[in-house]
């Protein structure tokens, strides 16, 4: 009983304090209550805002929308805007609040519709949206409404509460800023100025920036200041460069200038809207800002792909979160977001031609890869190389190197004997798939009548297709191998992501796993093929539950994972009672953590950090790495100093190696000898200096039947930091 | 320098006869192994000597896998301990990825002190008691049942633990050679094996894994290994769709044949042992049908023995005597033979004098050292004239020698193992009388005569 109403009054603890916090582009609960203090500075204001906050989470809730939504505050922050709106129009009156809940309700319906169709047909934000459009409503029905006493204060904002003094420049700022909220004193927005430097340093600068921007491109226009005391019209600046600058674009250099332009068009558009709507009476509110930054927003989508400026394909976070996220992403996942292509062929093949390569890979045709097999001592052949049969790579079976349609195939061309080419069929007998519009594969030189699939046919990554030969312009038996943007023989070649992939020099030399990049001229490669036993020792299926005892030094629980699927298809494991969450995926030979969200004292965490990425091969010798989010390993105050200089330059990172140790029995396994661990050293790096320099130590054992069985994470100072034991 | 005697000899003139010998006409001496001289070899470790060549065994170890991995997605090599199990050569192909194939509860042992985790242990044979299967059973490890008598076995296991446990099934099969082996396993075509396989998914006390089939040894037809994997493929379909189960292995055994020479072969071993790229593609091709089924390919076990460790391993002997024999051919006796070259028994091994020599070929017969009849290393081989303290490499001795060598007459030999880099280690000392003895009890009544 006591749980339920814990869990109640938690939902409604969360649901109030971040639809507050939204206003400000943040999930913090601290937000939410400095946000909640500050409208308390007029008793008036607070109670209205609290009201409407109540009223929409409430009704939302009454009607069954999701209430994970509901949690998160996003039904909350329009209505709570459109409560301070009302307040700050009119006088304190019953009435007032017959409006509010209404025009609550109004808001919520409206949130609700626009997300659909936003996130539906644009993939958009709402932003205030809802609060600007039903807010324009009730103050036009409220200009029939007699008993809405209207409320002095609405025309200007200098003249407030505070005596008008020659506003200095910070005093001007704040109060714009505590127009956000709809109270425009130096308090309020100090504390509110505050509360984001609390909470993101990166969200303060960009406030300022839009201010001060959008102030300088006014007044060189030559408008009058006092255009800037009126409404939201700074408001409208700085969340144009907060939203443009790092919430919904990752923050870099050039996110900057793009807050800065983005404060200009917002000025532009205010000045604009004031001119339409200035007769009628109705406040801008935030339109200026929702109309420019939708723009941008929409616009940039539609750019070709760049590393500069990239828009926030997640779900957002602080502008320092947002990058932190990009920068882990771009350096585990690579920034391309297509098609992955497997090698292909079966086993260890050697590069005898790549990208640029010397022979034929040139201009237009640069990204091709020509495979063949190579025996220790770097020979194509056993015996003297005189026939075709003597080469390793003659006769091989040529996969397909992913999920595709076969669109054409030639099958007849003859082997070249040793020594010749056909220039007459460049390609010789070749397969060409469509795996996606623009993304075309081609294997070619491959033998005559080896070809088992016809046009049309589907075929999955690595199935069989042909053998490999010598046809066409091949003069000894190899595989070419190109990704395209057309289907026919003109089209220009693209450079293809790999699926990540084992990597040598020679023979001699221990494997390499590589994340990205595809293999360059004499590299063995190989793709990674799934090993039933790390398969299963990884593998979480949906609805799966594991017990663990953990410990730290000082605390001792009981952690329950739940494996879990999100809405996205993006398999998940929550830990249970500490909330953290970790995001998973398990394809093409590896498994990987995508995201771990939650405190850094959990079982879950150990997994998330010591085990972010295994390739599913027991591999002797394979030493592999990763990035981490540095956020879980540094202080609050240096992890404050890198993130305000981080959009221009990185001071710390934080790699990961990892490696198996040897399947036997581990000590940590307790008893069971079928399992194989997987230890992991995390080196924390500042780029110039030792200074912060650590290193943090994980074991994960992994049983093929239990899964992760025993997880330990060691402190730099060699300390056990969390210990985990399965229950079985 | 004092030049050496050569003795006179005698040949019959043989016209327009084949030779078989034609390959010792071109006879060398090889006065070094892996550019470590014999000579310096025997003056640290004494002859006899069995010489391995770490390069060799993981040469031969590459090759092999390369000819499979390339061919198929999934393929694990088992390292058949009774071909030998000296742990210096078991752990080289074990850093190499090998798992452990054992075919007894000693060979299982051997593996687990080896430091192989049970689920790397592949655990074959006609005989494995219940203590055995038990051990095997909780830590892990995949059992091959041969026999219905072991099939119950488990079972009875699987009630005492309470548990459902995974087997595969050895099965035999006619591939085409002119004796099949079909004392191993339950027999394919009479049905026998599909019979098991019911009895045991019917039980529902034992999970189906996998099948094994070692169809023999020295196999120098790789079409043979084209109709054991196709029959196995098929076989794989019909229980799979038969009793709906998922095998998650196919074990095609081991029986490459090495470059040795066969006793009843006429052609060398080198010039016809095919290559493992013809074995893996005869097995492969066939296996690759699999690829339809929803769980993918199952995993390919090889256990390959002697095709991995016999080129590694040469015999450093010394002449002991030589004697003219009453049927014209010359006689010469070696300090070692059948007590640990088994394999004399089945191969014609090369013998190749480990220094230079002069003079003509002679048709001799090579003896170990026992007082016994049956030991002849080389029934006949030409020679030239060899001295007394001269010595000989015989070669490839790698497979099953070091495992099947005896007490008997004589002590056994060392055994060094040369590495990549040339360094020599010795891994297995010559035996002593108290290798032998220290076994022994002698009951008080009879101590006087003994050694205290
Ligand atoms: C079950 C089994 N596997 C593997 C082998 C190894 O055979 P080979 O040395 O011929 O490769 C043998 C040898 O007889 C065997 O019986």
């Amino acid at each position: 009983m006591l749980a339920r109403l814990g869990t109640h009054l938690k939902f409604w603890y969360d649901a109030t304090l971040l639809s507050y916090a939204q206003i400000l582009f943040t999930k913090r609960h601290l937000t939410g209550w400095i946000a909640l203090g500050v409208t308390f500075l007029d008793f008036k204001m607070g109670l209205a805002g609290c009201c409407a906050v109540l009223a929409s989470n409430g009704l939302a809730l009454l009607f069954k929308f999701n209430h994970d939504t509901i949690r998160t505050g996003h039904y909350g922050f329009n209505a709570l805007l459109l409560g301070l709106a009302l307040a700050y129009r009119y006088d304190l009156t019953g009435s007032l609040f017959i409006l509010i809940l209404v025009g609550s309700l109004l808001t919520l319906l409206v949130t609700v519709s626009l997300t659909s169709f936003m996130s539906y047909y644009v993939q958009l934000p709402i932003l205030s949206l809802p609060f600007v459009l039903v807010t324009h409503l009730c103050y036009l029905a409220g200009t029939s409404a007699t008993s809405l006493g209207l409320h002095p204060k609405f025309l200007s904002l200098i003249g407030n509460t505070l005596p008008v003094t020659v506003p200095s420049l910070l005093e001007i700022f704040f109060r714009a800023v505590g127009a956000i909220l709809f109270i425009p004193s130096v308090e309020a927005g100090a504390l509110i100025f505050l509360s984001l430097l609390l909470v993101s340093r990166l969200l303060a600068i960009f406030a300022v920036l839009g201010y001060a921007v959008g102030v300088v491109f006014l007044l060189g226009l030559g408008v009058a200041p006092e255009i800037l005391n009126s409404g939201m019209f700074g408001v409208n600046l700085m969340l144009t460069a907060m939203a443009l600058g790092g919430v919904f674009v990752i923050p870099s250099p050039w996110s900057y200038v793009l807050a800065g332009t983005g404060a200009m068009l917002c000025a532009l558009m205010g000045l604009a809207g004031n001119a339409l709507l200035g007769s009628s009476g109705l406040p801008l509110l935030t339109a200026p800002f929702i109309m420019t930054g939708l723009l941008v927003l929409y616009a940039m989508k539609f750019r070709e792909f760049s590393p500069t400026l990239q828009l926030v394909t997640f779900l957002p976070g602080t502008p320092e979160e947002n990058l932190d996220f990009a920068v882990t992403q771009v350096k585990r996942f690579g920034s391309y977001g297509g098609v992955r292509f497997s090698f292909p062929f079966y086993g260890e093949w050697t590069v005898s031609q790549g990208v640029h390569g010397a022979h034929t890979h040139k201009g237009p045709w640069s990204y091709a890869w020509d495979f063949l097999v190579h025996d220790e001592t770097g020979q194509s052949f056993r015996h003297t190389g005189q026939q075709l049969t003597d080469y390793y790579a003659y006769q091989l079976p040529v996969l397909a190197p992913a999920d595709g349609t076969v669109v054409e195939v030639v099958n007849w061309v003859e082997d070249n004997a040793l020594g010749f080419i056909n220039t007459k069929e460049n390609w010789g007998n070749k397969v060409v798939l469509r795996h996606a519009s623009q993304t075309y594969s081609v294997l070619a030189h491959l033998s005559p009548k080896s070809i088992r699939v016809r046009v049309g046919d589907m075929v999955r990554r690595g199935d069989c297709i042909g053998l490999c030969g010598n046809s066409g312009r091949s003069v000894e038996p190899h595989v070419h191998f190109q990704v395209q943007s057309g289907p026919d023989r003109l089209a220009h070649t693209l450079a293809p992501t790999f699926t990540r992939f084992l990597q040598r020099a020679s023979a001699d030399q221990p494997l390499v796993l590589v994340q990205q990049s595809g293999p360059e001229t004499w590299m063995h490669v190989q793709n990674l093929n799934a090993d039933d036993r790390l398969v299963s020792a990884l593998s979480f299926p949906i609805g799966k539950c594991f017990r663990f005892q953990v410990h730290t030094a000082t605390r001792t629980w009981e952690e329950k994972w739940v494996v879990t699927v999100d809405f996205s298809g993006t398999l998940f494991i929550e830990s249970i009672p500490t909330g953290a969450c970790a995001w998973i995926a398990i394809n093409e030979g590896t498994f990987t953590v995508l995201s771990y969200m939650g405190h850094t004292e959990t079982a879950l965490f150990v997994l998330a950090i010591g085990a972010s990425l295994v390739p599913l091969t027991y591999t002797e010798q394979l030493v592999w790495s990763d990035v981490l989010p540095y956020r879980y390993f540094s202080s609050r105050i240096l992890r404050g100093a890198i993130e305000i200089v981080r959009p221009l330059l990185d001071l710390v990172t934080v790699d990961s190696q990892l490696r198996f140790e040897r399947f036997a029995d581990h000590p940590l396994a307790g008893g069971s000898v079928t399992a194989c661990s997987v230890s992991t050293a995390i080196t924390v790096k500042p780029v110039v200096g030792r200074w912060g320099h650590r290193i943090w130590k994980s074991v994960i054992v992994l049983d093929p039947i239990q899964g992760p069985c025993s997880l330990r994470l060691y402190a730099p100072n060699g300390t056990v930091k969390i210990e985990a034991q399965i229950i079985p | 320098m004092k030049e050496r005697y050569e003795r006179p000899i005698i040949q019959p003139q043989q016209p327009y006869q084949m030779n078989p010998f034609g390959r010792t006409a071109a006879l060398e001496a090889m006065t070094a192994i892996e550019s470590v001289a014999v000579s310096e070899l025997v003056a640290q470790y004494g002859s006899p000597l069995f010489v391995f060549s770490e390069r060799s065994l993981r040469h031969q170890y590459r090759a092999a896998r390369r000819a499979f991995t390339v061919r198929y997605p999934k393929v694990q090599f088992a390292w058949s301990y009774k071909t030998n199990y000296l742990q210096s050569i078991c752990a080289v192909f074990h850093q190499e990825g090998a798992w452990a194939e054992v075919v007894s509860e000693f060979e299982y042992a051997m593996a687990r002190r080896q430091g192989i985790a049970g689920p790397h242990i592949i655990f074959n044979g006609p005989f494995k008691s219940k203590a055995a299967l038990c051990r095997a059973v909780t830590e892990g490890a995949i059992i091959n049942l041969d026999c219905t008598d072991e099939l119950e076995t488990m079972l009875d296991i699987a009630d005492d633990l309470g548990r459902p446990l995974t087997v595969g099934f050895r099965v035999n099969l006619d591939a085409g050679l002119p004796q099949s082996w079909n004392r191993f396993g339950f027999n394919l075509e009479n049905g026998e094996a599909r019979d098991a396989v019911r009895l045991a998914v019917e039980s529902g006390k034992l999970i189906v894994r996998g099948l094994h089939c070692h169809v023999g040894t020295f196999i120098l037809d790789p079409e043979v290994y084209r109709r054991q994997a196709k029959k196995l493929t098929v076989f794989t379909q019909e229980i799979e769709a038969d009793f709906g189960i998922e095998l998650t292995y196919l074990d095609l055994g081991g029986g490459f044949a090495s470059t040795n020479t066969l006793q009843a072969q006429y052609l060398a071993g080198e010039q016809i042992t095919p290559s493992f790229d013809q074995y893996a593609e005869a097995i492969c091709s066939e296996l690759l049908a699999l690829q339809s089924r929803p769980a993918g390919f199952p995993l390919l076990i090889l256990e390959s023995g002697r095709a991995l460790v016999d080129e590694a391993g040469s015999l450093i002997a010394t002449v002991v005597a030589t004697k003219p024999l009453p049927i014209g051919m010359r006689g010469v006796v070696l300090d070692v033979g059948l007590n640990a070259l088994y394999t004399a028994t089945w191969y014609r091994h090369q013998v190749i004098p480990a220094q230079s020599f002069s003079g003509f070929m002679e048709e001799s017969v090579v003896y170990g050292p026992l007082c016994m009849n049956i030991d002849v290393v080389r029934d006949t081989v030409m020679l030239p004239p060899l001295g007394l303290g001269d010595r000989v490499l015989i070669k490839p001795v790698g497979a099953y020698n070091t495992s099947q060598w005896m007490q008997w007459i004589q002590a056994r030999p060392a055994v060094v193992l040369i590495s990549e880099q040339g360094e020599v280690d010795l891994i297995r000392e010559r035996e002593t009388i108290e290798d032998l003895a220290h076994r022994e009890r002698v009951p008080s009544r009879l101590g006087q005569s003994g050694a205290s």
